[in-house]
């Protein structure tokens, strides 16, 4: 008595002794191990598997229904030892009958053609351009935006160096320019088109048979990697691009331009280092900030723009610590910023307010016109020079070194018949003392012609104090008798407030 | 010189030839394949055809479908591709004047010997 085993070969099941059993599973691992190294060696195994199972069919009779040791060693003896079946691809990557392999160029630096680190060489070779032409292009965009330095510096960190004769070879490789490029991109969508086509086809014939899921698997992963390929590049240009474009916006804040957006109550017109300095003490926090910032906003832009050559160029990971290093820096960026709006923080602890009551001459007329002073402040200073956070103005005049704000109006009822203006100065700083100096630098004027009241449009201080909160409160006290009359567009420009136990008109 | 080895690298040369010039008049599948080059006593093993056309199609110069069989397993039908046939066209050329560069060699030296 012998036991049988039963098993599934290429779909087919067969009733095979057990000694044959084991010694076919021995010979189909030698086989599978044989191939292992080569393109397409699932596909060799499961077609000798097939194979397998068509002799075993011819073996099978009516009165012999199981498969023994004789047929296995007579199938093995037909189809060969894996050594005598062929050498596992003797030369590996060998132009050889391979020819449809693409000679695939990848970007290297160039060590034999160099002045700093190799780029202009690597790219000249790549595009198959003289390098002088983009080394004047370096050049040129180094005066637009700083751009050369930045880009020059991460393709060095980015792109590996051609060290050897074969790495050599590959950056000189093919040319690529645009034609082929477009010709590759073509090839690619073509062969995309082909494998679908096939897939399709090949899942019609055989939609119920389960054996063919292999193929299936094999064709599906090939267009897959089609597909990604696509993807990958896209992708690479996309994160260039965004890289590009957040570097312009980071760049522009910090040096050059005010802010190009204007939300009605957003950020008009400033720079990084004004908003800065207005609110932090000393001018090396005011750097150190600035440092932060310009590093935590342009690590990440480093990473995508690193990630994105990688991806375009098919570059590998150059080094482990890159990675690691400038996330690291990256958190001491947010730390230190931190610590900074901390510090920046600590300058508002305290409050203070001086208040000074004028009592203003009293005339016959019945009304009092309140205006505001028109020569009081150059308007492009407003619109251009300004920090403005909600109700929070700041705004300052390069020329004198002043800075700004908005005073607010409050108009109530004086109970008698004198017209009192008070002025309530007020400021916060890091010690009340501190607090009280920055009230006391305020500087708020106004005038009365008979019935006239004319208010300047803002207070000043010193840009040096910062921005503390600094505020002027006007407390305008009117008898009943008296109606008030506001300017035209008054309350755009001032924030008023009345009681209504008082009159006033405003046109 | 191991004459066995000799005779393996000559065979292993002709057998894609052989195999693309037998898929160049019809479509045959496997098992087709192998009977014919057994015939013709270019096979040694069985095992040797099955990487050759895995790596031909591979290269594009071979297509295959997938064929049913009444009760065994489905058959890999294989055909020659448009760059299977330019390849072939060159493989006959060189092929023609091998044939040639070697009946005169050994035609010379028979000659010499005679």
């Amino acid at each position: 008595m012998k036991k049988t085993v039963t098993a599934n070969i290429s779909g087919i099941v067969f009733h095979i002794d057990e000694d044959a059993y084991e010694k076919l599973g021995r010979y189909l691992s030698n086989v599978k191990s044989h191939f292992n190294a080569e393109a397409g060696s699932d596909e060799i195994l499961s077609d000798i598997e097939g194979r397998i199972a068509e002799m075993f069919q011819e073996k099978i009779t009516a009165s012999k229904k199981v498969i023994n040791i004789e047929d296995v060693n007579e199938v093995i003896a037909q189809l060969g030892e894996p050594e005598q079946m062929a050498e596992p691809e003797e030369e590996p990557k060998s132009k050889g009958h391979k020819y449809e392999e693409k000679a695939q160029k990848r970007l290297y630096r160039d060590p034999d053609d160099k002045y700093i680190g190799g780029v202009s060489g690597g790219l000249g070779a790549f595009f198959n351009l003289d390098p002088v032409w983009i080394r004047v292009a370096f050049v040129v965009f180094t005066f637009v935006y700083g751009f050369g330095p930045i880009l020059y510096i991460i393709l060095w960190i980015v792109v590996p160096k051609a060290k050897t004769t074969a790495e050599r070879l590959e950056m000189r490789g093919e040319k690529v320019n645009i034609s082929n490029i477009e010709k590759s991109i073509k090839e690619e969508l073509n062969e995309l088109k082909d494998n679908i086509k096939e897939f399709s086809e090949e899942t019609k014939q055989h939609f119920k048979k389960k054996e063919k899921s292999k193929v299936d698997r094999d064709r599906s992963a090939q267009m897959a990697a089609g597909l990604v390929q696509v993807f990958v590049k896209a992708a690479g240009i996309i994160l260039i691009f965004l890289a590009f474009s957040f570097l312009v916006f980071l760049i522009s804040a910090i040096f050059f331009f005010p802010f190009g957006f204007e939300i009605s109550h957003g950020i008009f017109g400033t720079s990084l280092p004004e908003i800065f300095s207005a609110f932090l003490t000393s001018t090396q926090w005011v750097n150190l900030a600035l440092i932060s910032i310009v590093l935590i906003v342009g690590i990440p832009v480093f990473w995508m723009l690193m990630t994105g050559i990688q991806l375009l160029f098919d570059i590998k990971t150059t080094s482990k610590y890159l990675g690691l290093i400038t996330f690291i820096i990256w958190l001491a960026a947010i730390a230190i910023l931190s610590i900074s709006a901390v510090n920046g923080a600590r300058n508002f602890t305290s409050h203070h307010e001086i208040s000074s009551e004028y009592v203003l001459e009293t005339t016959e007329w019945p009304n009092l016109y309140i205006r505001l002073n028109e020569s009081g402040v150059p308007h492009d200073v407003i619109r251009r020079n300004r920090f403005q956070v909600a109700r929070w103005s700041y705004m300052w005049q390069e020329s004198t070194d002043k800075a700004m704000g908005i005073p607010e109006l409050r108009l109530k009822a004086s109970g008698n018949d004198q017209i009192t203006l008070e002025v309530i100065k007020e400021s916060r700083g890091p010690s009340i003392r501190q607090a009280a100096m920055n009230s006391e630098s305020i500087n708020f004027s106004f005038y009365q012609k008979d019935s006239l009241l004319i208010l300047d449009p803002v207070f000043y201080f010193d840009k040096d104090d910062g921005w503390r909160n600094q505020k002027v409160k006007l407390e305008l006290s009117i008898p009943e008798d008296k109606v008030a009359m506001l300017q035209k567009n008054f309350r755009k420009n001032i924030d008023v407030q009345w009681s209504r136990a008082i009159n006033v008109v405003e046109p | 010189m191991n004459l066995e080895n000799t005779k393996a690298q000559m065979r292993k040369g002709v057998l894609e030839f052989c195999i693309l010039s037998l898929l160049a008049n019809h479509e045959a599948y496997t098992s087709e394949i192998i009977g014919t080059l057994k015939e013709s006593e270019l096979l040694v093993v069985e095992g040797t055809v099955y990487p050759l056309l895995t790596r031909l199609k591979n290269d594009g110069l071979l297509n295959y479908r997938w064929e049913e069989s009444t009760g065994g397993p489905p058959r890999k039908y294989y055909k020659i591709t448009p760059l299977g046939e330019e390849f072939l066209s060159e493989l006959k050329k060189t092929w023609n004047q091998l044939v040639s560069a070697v009946e005169n060699t050994t035609k010379v030296v028979s000659d010499e010997n005679a």
